[in-house]
């Protein structure tokens, strides 16, 4: 039997620099199980909503942690190229991007645009950006200059395109903040060629109007420019302009950063500021020679020392990553400089501490000072331990902090283990031979040693943990307590075997919602797993979401065993 | 569009970074003992103007929209730096909100430091009306400061382009490009312009800083300085 559905929806119609355009469109429904729209299935399109995050997390984490590997993005590409192509096969319409920027792909791209704001300059299927992310992500691991010149041939067409000086620079930012640049230098490369060519007048008449079929030209033009370039004199007024421009942009992220409402927001913004910070750094060291004037001198020295937060936090999670502990958040300075901002401002230390760093954020800023206060007096040596949900990323976040610190989630351990456990672990392989005192006092064994050498014990601590917390999971039954489960999941927060199985568990036996939902996060921790994405297709079927279930099956269908 | 404003402490931090390179483990956090004592090395290192935004952002309301509005950083220039009292501590530089202009709202004319420091730069006999503009060019030293009225302006179009006229006015006060201003030629100027100015009786910005410090500490407000802002040509 044949069924019509009308809906009346917004979509969007590609106008070059207008918004959308309201319109009615009719789908034929043929039987029940035909497809419907994707909007209709708020767990395919919360999931996909969640993936491009973690697309674009991925690209500004390895940014700040300086980690990115060749292989590790060729199978992630894979996998989020199976997501979104699955998404775009089994609903009845195709998900689309909205405001973020992109560039072209140069070896599969459907719009003429080069580049441009989704939804507004250009259509593009999410599938698209991720061709494009993999591709320039490899290409900057590969060819960096390639890379970097691919980013300057779309930023200049950009601009050419009637556009003004801070558009371009702000497309550069955007693009950062999109998670484009997988490698740091290409970025700050980007910007500072950019730079050269919005302060020397270079007359872009002859990029204006080019189609992508001709990106060639603006290659050609690009060559030509190179031997010309630099012989252009350079406004000062426009590098006070551009630098005005990153400097604006800077500091009202800063400002957001510090209002974070999550560890994922906060994870998230402190890693978006790395390359302008950088790069605003770089310029601060350069006021003399640049001629900034005292002013923005001063804006730029406040904005290097937020640089010096910003690798004092990725020194931090790479540190923890390296020596196997929890990749837990914390704030290890927050005594020692609480002390000194505490001589200069009194009680309301904590207050310009917060707002003057990127320490901490202000939702726990005052939680974490009173641990350390008693009376006037701080405690530099002892540690703020923030709340719970402010430890450990959710697991929407965690897999892309993981890989950006070259980490397994699965391995990542909630706890550290005791010292005198550790130490015996250590003595016990790599210890032969080590003085018999050194396994008296793990405390004094671990201050001695330094954390790493004890990176390889956790290793194997935690892998024969694992394995038998999982040989004990898969034989449980509806009898088994559920607060056992519970304590694993709080261990192994990012397992995502453990996060599925239990929620397997609360489906059939506890909390249905709970139990799809944490079905949904075992997918999002491991986006590569079949069997997770067997077992929400499973749920779903349950629920009867067949939509929901033939999306879960045929991404599952497309994973590798 | 709204502005950008930095601390003024700040400013004194980083002239003091700029001339000994000496920057101690915490950053630029203020000592507030040094820095009285390191006010003159700003002078060493910006050669420009000062400009004391004076108001009553309860009564004088057309002013705060003006800054608010966002064109006084681009109509200042980089050699006059407009300073304002600020509600808010700018521990770090941020856009100014309407909250910041808002100090001591509820304070009457007789209490209002604005107030005060005008009705202390001039004999109460010779007091000119609020709000204006006072313009130094030491902070730390004695001069006779230059005051502007900005009285007797409808809206927010009349007081944008009588500031344009009195900045373009201090602009002239530097005559050689990397000559120090000079508050003679400036007054030469407003009165070319026909602008209404005052002179002060000797008097120094640093006083006024002591006398109000301790009130600005109590309501964890400060003095505030707007980032002027470049404005290059569009792109054709």
């Amino acid at each position: 039997m044949n069924a019509y559905l009308v809906l009346v929806c917004r979509v969007q119609v590609f106008v070059p620099r207008s918004g959308s355009v309201a319109c009615c469109i009719v789908i034929q429904m043929r039987s029940p199980q035909a497809r419907v729209d994707l909007h209709e299935s708020t767990i395919a399109s919360g999931l996909l909503t969640d993936f491009s995050r973690q697309l674009q997390a991925f690209g500004v984490l390895s940014c700040m942690t300086g980690n990115a590997a060749d292989p590790l993005i060729t199978r992630m590409m894979y996998v989020f190229a199976a997501v979104f192509r699955q998404a775009e096969q089994q609903f009845a319409t195709k998900p689309a991007l909205s405001g973020i920027p992109l560039v072209y792909n140069p070896d599969a791209w459907s719009s003429e645009h080069l580049c441009g704001y989704a939804g507004e300059d250009l259509l593009a299927a999410p599938i698209e950006a991720v061709g494009s992310y993999g591709n320039l992500w490899l290409l900057s691991i590969r060819q960096p200059s390639v890379a970097t010149g691919h980013f300057l041939k779309c930023a200049l067409w950009f601009y050419a395109q009637g556009r003004q000086r801070r558009d371009v620079i702000r497309f550069a930012l955007h693009l950062f903040e999109a998670g484009f640049f997988i490698k740091l230098n290409g970025f700050l490369d980007l910007i500072a060629v950019l730079t050269d060519y919005c302060t020397r007048n270079v007359d872009l008449s002859s990029l204006r109007d080019l189609k992508r079929a001709e990106a060639a030209k603006v290659g050609a033009f690009l060559r030509q420019q190179d031997a010309q370039l630099y012989q252009l004199p350079r406004s000062e007024t426009l590098l006070h302009e551009v630098l005005d421009c990153l400097i604006e942009h800077t500091v009202d992220r800063i400002e957001e950063a510090r209002s974070a409402s999550s560890l994922d927001a906060w994870v998230i913004s402190l890693a978006r500021l790395m390359g302008p910070v950088e790069w605003l750094s770089i310029a601060f060291h350069q006021a003399a020679d640049l001629d900034l004037g005292m002013v923005r001198r001063a804006l730029l020295s406040q904005i290097e020392e937020i640089g010096a937060d910003l690798h004092a936090e990725s020194g931090l999670w790479r540190t923890k990553a390296e020596v196997m502990l929890p990749l837990a958040w914390s704030t290890p300075t927050l005594g020692r400089l609480g002390k000194e901002y505490q001589a200069a401002y009194g009680d309301a230390w904590i207050d310009h501490l917060t707002d003057e760093r990127l320490i901490v954020p202000r939702a726990v800023s005052k939680e974490l000072a009173a641990q350390i206060t008693t009376g006037d007096h701080i405690d530099a040596e002892r540690a703020a331990v923030p709340p719970r949900t402010w430890q450990f990323c959710s697991p929407k976040l965690a897999p892309m902090l993981s890989f950006a610190v070259e980490r397994d989630p699965t391995l990542m351990r909630s706890n550290d283990f005791d010292a005198d456990v550790l130490v015996a672990e250590f003595l016990r392989v790599e210890g032969a031979g080590a003085p018999h005192s050194d396994a008296d006092d793990g405390q004094e064994f671990m201050q001695r040693h330094g954390q790493h050498a004890l990176a390889g014990a956790r290793r194997r601590l935690i892998g024969r943990e694992l394995a038998s917390i999982l040989a004990d999971v898969l034989t449980m039954n509806e009898q088994t307590p559920r607060a056992r489960l519970q304590d694993y999941r709080e261990l192994y927060p990012w397992s995502q075997a453990i996060c599925r199985i239990s929620g397997i568990h609360e489906s059939l036996a506890g909390d249905p919602e709970q139990g799809l939902d944490q079905l949904q996060q075992a997918v999002l921790l491991g986006p590569g797993d079949r069997v997770g994405w067997s077992a929400l297709a499973q749920e779903c079927h349950r629920r009867n979401l067949q939509h929901e279930a033939a999306y879960c099956t045929a991404v599952a269908a497309t994973l590798p065993t | 569009m709204s502005n950008l404003a930095i601390s003024f402490k700040k400013l004194v931090d980083e002239a003091v970074y700029a001339q000994t390179g000496e920057r101690r483990y915490q950053g630029s956090v203020t000592d507030p003992t040094a820095f009285f004592a390191n006010l003159d090395k700003l002078t060493a290192v910006f050669n420009g103007m000062y400009a004391f935004l004076a108001f009553h952002p309860g009564v004088d309301k057309v002013i705060p929209e003006y800054v608010q509005a966002g064109s006084i950083s681009s109509d200042a220039g980089p050699r006059i730096l407009v300073l304002f009292l600020a509600a808010e501590a700018f521990s770090f530089p941020r856009r100014v909100s309407p909250q910041d202009l808002g100090l001591g709202v509820d304070l009457d004319m007789t209490s209002h430091p604005a107030y005060q420091f005008v009705g202390w730069l001039f004999p109460a006999e010779s007091r000119p009306p609020l709000p204006g503009l006072v313009f130094f060019d030491d902070p730390c030293n004695i001069v006779e400061a230059v005051y502007v009225p900005l009285t007797g302006l409808a809206d927010l179009a009349a007081v944008a382009q009588r500031c344009r006229r009195v900045f373009i006015a201090a602009e002239e006060s530097h005559g050689e490009s990397d000559k120090r201003p000079d508050l003679d030629r400036f007054a030469v100027a407003l009165r070319r312009e026909k602008i209404d100015y005052v002179r002060s009786g000797k008097r120094s910005f640093k006083e006024f800083m002591v006398m109000t410090g301790q009130w600005l500490n109590d309501h964890r407000a400060e003095i505030a300085s707007l980032v002027s802002k470049a404005t290059g040509s569009s792109h054709s």
